[in-house]
């Protein structure tokens, strides 16, 4: 359903199909626009670093076209396009006018730059370009037959614009994505080669060498498109130095988002420690171990690791608070419904700390060996983090624990049902036949085919203690396995700092500014 | 089949049709929840078959991302809306993969026109980055 091209469905009313014989785009403007959007996607699904060159030299006919489509749409559409004239403010009237004004200077600069220099052009995007030329000439030609006094023609013509800025965000996005993916590609070619690129110490990391600028003005361009069409978060475009800029102290991307996601997950799971929470929480601290086992790999394996002794014990004890986390995690699923979400600020946080992780353990095509993960992470400098961080697991640890003896909690009957079967059985195999629980029916058939919330079966809350209780242990032994892992100058862990008293600067451990531990008790 | 989120073909004149107004949220709603449902269940499957291959697994990470976007897909839905109890998906392991249920919740999107819901654009490209990263890695 999604390309009913050639069909006569969303024509524009007044518009007449092509004269008999004529070769000619029969498509409503409706359907043009929504094959402009699905190119867009299509190019973003299959993207890569060769992408960046022909993105870049076909960005500014996209522009060009977006924009002639924009006025036409405006021009037939006076008063302003805009349905709810009273909410329009000039930013966003004016959103395409600053879009042409940010790729006009991307254009002249392009012409006089070495790179990418001359050459092909991108398909997908001339393709956009070419529909955005259609929806221009249509409008054109056709729309002076619209009733433009009605409020909902005018909201029509209001859709169309924000239609066609939505391709142009995803356009811009697959622009400065591809052209990232090249200044990645730049800086491991020239690790590899024993001349390392600089990389960018605000903003994007990976914005380096020939296409920090590019990544910088595509940026800016995806924010003013991405704005328009209502998006908090732009992206790219948030990553612009003077958008969002570490702290100068601790300028590195993961620390910072390790930094800051130790901070959100206390105040969140302090506040509001609901399944969601508890989910995105386990399921993130284990991506902290996951990432913290081939940093410390590579490290060992150049030689770097300050001691050599107990590696075993340490990745051994990392795995396993890795793997408690998760186990955890699954059963907090169980009470998630899909019709909720954790905190946004949780998630954002999570985000950020996920793409700062994988910065460090991926490479296109699958994660990086270790010689990739020497040659281009600041090992020391990403381990102490982690292992701060690792540290600080603690403490989330304990956090988790109240919640799982939570009497009132509850959770849809069907996922409780097949828990509570799950892990009877298991505790079966544990016992004496007297002892075990048998033909317990934990959830009523009714309760299970309305999938209703329903408290949760005696295994299912035992369950989640003895979870959060491993979780605990395995945080604990992490953290003092890794303690010989971090830098030897680092103060020792057991601080006698509690999390009750936050931070005051001179409280702070190096790398996490403002950030207190409660030592565990070991 | 007739999609409730495709323009309607109108009989009424003076409309340059490009699709669902602001006024036909309620189509677009179901479409949401179609998708939600299917980022959630594809997190929980990434998540499975991460659990079992160790934590060092991508699955992890990249089923990290695909509950990110399951919380910003519900997060669009209208205040009142009431999802259908889900059920867990059951089929063979190519309908079920992980990857899948992202390229169909992909899919699903293409449904809504973009001027539908503010704040959709966000959550189509998160989408397609993430469908993106799947097949970066295999999946």
């Amino acid at each position: 359903m999604a390309t009913e091209l050639g069909t006569s469905q969303g024509h524009l009313a007044h518009a007449p199909v092509a004269a008999p014989g004529a070769r000619h785009d029969a498509r409503s403007v409706g359907e043009l626009l929504r094959e402009a959007d699905h190119l867009a996607r299509e190019l973003l699904l299959d993207l890569s670093a060769d992408d960046a060159p022909a993105l870049l030299r076909s960005w500014g006919g996209l522009v060009d076209a977006a924009t002639e489509a924009w006025q036409a749409i405006t021009d037939r559409a006076t008063p302003p396009a805009r349905a709810n004239v009273a909410e329009s403010d000039a930013s966003d009237v004016d959103a395409m006018a600053r879009l042409r004004s940010v790729t006009g200077g991307i254009t002249t600069t392009l012409a006089g730059s070495r790179w990418p220099g001359p050459g092909a052009g991108a398909p997908s995007l001339d393709a956009i370009a070419t529909t955005f030329d259609r929806v221009a000439d249509l409008v054109t030609r056709r729309g002076h037959d619209l009733p433009l006094d009605r409020p909902e023609v005018r909201a029509d013509a209001a859709a169309a614009q924000m239609s066609l800025m939505h391709t142009v965000y995803l356009s811009a996005h697959a622009a400065t994505s591809a052209l990232q993916q090249h200044g990645r590609r730049l800086h491991h070619d020239s690790q590899d080669r024993g001349r390392p690129l600089q990389l960018a110490r605000q903003g994007l990391p990976y914005a380096v060498g020939p296409t920090r600028s590019w990544v910088q003005r595509l940026g800016v361009c995806e924010s003013i498109a991405g704005r328009y069409v209502d998006r908090v978060d732009g992206g790219f475009a948030d990553a612009v130095p003077g958008a969002a800029t570490p702290p100068p102290e601790d300028p590195d991307r993961l620390n910072l988002a390790l930094a800051t996601w130790d901070v959100q997950v206390h105040r969140s799971l302090a506040s509001d420690p609901s399944p969601h929470n508890l989910v995105l929480a386990c399921r993130t601290q284990s991506l902290v171990a996951a990432t913290t086992l081939p940093l410390l790999g590579a490290a060992e394996h150049a030689g770097r690791l300050p001691y050599q002794a107990g590696s075993e014990r340490i990745h051994a004890a990392i795995t396993a608070s890795g793997k408690a986390w998760n186990q955890m995690a699954r059963r907090w699923a169980d009470l998630a419904p899909s019709d909720n979400r954790a905190d946004p600020d949780l998630a954002h946080t999570a985000a950020q700390l996920r793409a700062a992780c994988r910065e460090l353990t991926d490479r296109p095509g699958g994660p990086a060996i270790p010689q990739q993960v020497v040659a281009t992470v600041d090992l020391p400098r990403a381990i102490d983090g982690l292992c701060l961080a690792l540290e600080a697991a603690v403490d989330v640890a304990h956090l988790t624990r109240e919640p799982a003896t939570d009497p009132d909690l509850t959770g849809p009957a069907r996922a409780l049902s097949i828990r509570a079967h799950n892990d009877t059985e298991s505790a079966n195999e544990a016992r004496s036949n007297a002892d075990q629980d048998r033909d317990v029916v934990w959830v009523t058939p009714g309760d299970v085919l309305a999938n209703k919330l329903v408290p949760l079966p005696r295994p299912v809350s035992d369950g989640l203690v003895v979870a959060a209780r491993d979780a605990q242990s395995a945080s604990a032994s992490a953290a003092s396995a890794v303690a010989g892992a971090s830098r030897a100058h680092r103060p020792s862990p057991a601080a006698g700092l509690t999390l009750a008293h936050r931070a005051s600067p001179q409280n702070a451990r190096p790398g996490y500014p403002q950030i207190t531990r409660n030592s565990p008790s070991r | 089949m007739n999609d409730p989120t495709m323009p309607c073909r109108s009989a009424s004149p003076g409309r340059l049709a490009t699709g669902a107004s602001l006024g036909t949220l309620k189509p677009s709603a179901e479409v949401l929840e179609d998708v939600a449902l299917l980022l959630h269940q594809g997190a929980l499957e990434a998540w499975a078959i991460a659990d079992r291959e160790g934590i060092t697994s991508d699955l992890h990470y990249l089923g990290l991302g695909v509950y990110l976007a399951q919380g910003n897909a519900v997060a669009l839905l209208p205040p009142d809306h009431a999802m259908s109890p889900s059920y867990p998906l059951i089929g063979p392991p190519a309908q079920t993969h992980p990857g899948h249920l992202v390229r169909s919740a992909e899919t699903r999107l293409r449904s809504i026109v973009p001027d539908a819901l503010p704040g959709l654009s966000s959550l189509v490209l998160e989408v397609c980055d993430l469908a993106r990263e799947f097949a970066d890695h295999g999946y």
